[in-house]
């Protein structure tokens, strides 16, 4: 601006403020700025499309290997029309939440306690430690022979994978924790139970919401493949396993598109909503 | 400005030693603070000058109740301090403001902590946001304020549960000359106002001289009391006068005799 800002007197005769004002964009800025965004997010998807599609139709890929996109797109269109795919869709996520909602809870307890606590710490670290390098996928054979091939099977396996990895952020949540906020807190009174949510929790909070966009992750990667592993009846990775047996490859890749599409949603649904809600409004996530 | 003669804090003996674990079969002790005892009236403004590492804010932080001394007792009104309380208000150097609280709700939390009703917590914090010059921003969370402003945020919130003493750890340390003065000022006229006591942590001569009307000046390693300096020049105080400018070279040769300099030079230019 080469406005020169000069601090002028209003009729009251306090002293106006020019430094902060406020811009009316008009409708073209707005859509050139919005235009430039929608573009760099949208055109490499589109262009692998694009490709994709090339390359379906030149003749040189087997068809059943790389069905061309409208092929997929009547596959998941059937699929969708007998009801198939929401049912799918309605059970897959229904192992997802209940999973990942246990799993936050009794992680963020064990991992807040962990980081408050001195012997509780030095209980839960070695099994943390150890179950966290152990692929929550390798515990399924056996999880299987305690409860059999069921949805419970699926959860538990899905609820101690999450629960592990919620752990891990709350406790290094409350362990970076700014040691002067618990001093203030403590000189304003704070103590016990008060001090543990009015300051732990919220300052431990950015590294909570990261601990559960990994949990929701990785949860949604068990989610997919136990539906293989313990073979239900429903859920889209069961339905990608069974299309194997008919050579269905456009099944396959509509559920591959599927379980993509719904992993983003539920990220931007849940967790997005929370980080804008908190930790952006704050200040204490750069936006 | 000392109104009446009675002892509000008071520091006997007061030893505190950090046992720290290098390996698992050897220990440092650090004697941070050894045999020191003060005496703190009612009202008084008190400076804890010294170089860093001679255990000033360790001092202030026992007195907060934060930190548990060795031996020696320390007392408020004849009362052994063993926690923090609502009778001590304690401002930190890198501000500790709650990111997560807007001004208003931060400087609530005290009262809310206190129990106070939530009509008075009101009034008061406009009466606050007024002291400290900071009206307008209450809904404002604070990483949108400059550091200085943060440190408004911090007496306020010190101030608002209503403490007979506000313990102060290098409040304006970490900020740029020009900010540091206009809230030493601030400090003055809220001093003025309110007749808290307050301990001052401070490496800084002419901030001590500035602010104080008495000074005890620190040694290092371990931290023991050196000198005591007595100021009274009348309020608001003029840096430039001779009178100041005496105190402080007075102050500084404390100082430099504590740190075992030949003069005060390089503490003139580092202030």
């Amino acid at each position: 601006m080469s406005e020169k800002i000069d601090n002028t007197e209003n009729s009251e005769g306090n002293t106006v403020d020019k430094s902060e004002i406020y811009i009316t964009l008009s409708w073209y800025e707005v859509f050139k700025s919005s235009a430039y965004s929608v573009f760099i997010t949208a055109a490499p998807l589109v262009g692998l499309l694009i490709l994709w599609e090339i390359a379906a139709h030149s003749g040189t890929l087997h068809p059943v290997l790389f069905p061309p996109l409208e092929t997929i797109w009547l596959a998941m269109v059937k699929q969708a029309l007998s009801g198939i795919l929401w049912l799918d869709i309605y059970v897959s996520l229904y192992r997802l939440f209940v999973g990942v909602v246990l799993a936050i809870i009794s992680g963020t307890i064990l991992g807040l306690l962990m980081g408050m606590n001195y012997t509780a710490e030095r209980i839960l670290a070695p099994p943390m430690y150890f179950f966290l390098a152990v692929p929550g996928l390798a515990l399924f054979p056996v999880v299987i022979l305690w409860f059999g091939l069921s949805d419970f099977t699926l959860i538990s396996v899905l609820w101690f994978e999450g629960m592990i990895t919620c752990m891990v952020n709350a406790w290094t949540g409350v362990k970076t924790v700014d040691r002067a906020l618990i001093h203030a807190g403590q000189a304003m009174g704070a103590k016990g139970a008060t001090l543990f949510f009015q300051v732990l929790v919220p300052g431990a909070l950015p590294n909570l919401i990261a601990g559960y966009r990994i949990t929701f992750s990785r949860a949604w990667r068990i989610v997919v493949t136990g539906e293989m592993i313990v073979a239900l009846e429903a859920g889209l990775g069961f339905r990608i396993f069974a299309a194997r047996d008919f050579l269905a490859a456009d099944m396959m890749y509509g559920g591959i598109i599927v379980i993509g599409i719904l992993g983003v949603i539920v990220e931007r649904l849940f967790l997005r909503s929370i980080e804008l809600s908190t930790v952006q409004k704050w200040g204490t996530l750069r936006e | 400005m000392v109104n009446s003669n009675e002892v509000k804090l008071s520091i006997k003996n007061l030893e505190m030693v950090y046992k720290v674990t290098e390996s698992i079969s050897r220990r440092r002790h650090i004697t941070a603070l050894d045999d020191v005892s003060l005496d703190i009236k009612s009202s008084e403004f008190v400076s804890l000058l010294g170089p860093s590492g001679c255990g000033k804010s360790t001092l202030l932080m026992i007195a907060a109740g934060l930190y548990k001394q060795t031996t020696g007792s320390i007392t408020i009104d004849g009362q052994e301090i063993t926690e923090p309380g609502f009778n001590r208000g304690v401002v930190f150097q890198d501000f500790a403001v709650f990111p997560w609280l807007t001004v208003s709700a931060n400087i609530r939390f005290g009262m809310r902590m206190k129990g106070i009703p939530r009509e008075e917590q009101k009034k008061t914090v406009n009466k606050l946001l007024e002291l400290v010059e900071l009206k307008g921003f209450e809904n404002i969370y604070p990483y949108r304020l400059s550091g200085g402003m943060k440190q408004r945020v911090g007496i306020a919130r010190a101030l608002a549960f209503n403490p007979e003493i506000m313990l102060m750890d290098e409040p304006f340390g970490a900020l740029d000359a020009q900010t540091r003065s206009s809230l030493q000022r601030l400090l003055v006229d809220v001093w003025m106002e309110t007749q808290k006591t307050i301990l001052f942590v401070t490496h800084s001569v002419r901030e001590a001289a500035y602010l104080s009307d008495r000074i005890v000046v620190m040694s290092p390693r371990p931290g023991r009391i050196a000198d005591e300096i007595i100021v009274d020049l009348p309020r608001p105080r003029s840096v430039l006068s001779v009178e100041f400018l005496d105190l402080e070279r007075r102050i500084a040769e404390s100082l430099s005799d504590v740190i075992g300099q030949k003069n005060g030079e390089s503490i003139w230019v580092t202030d």
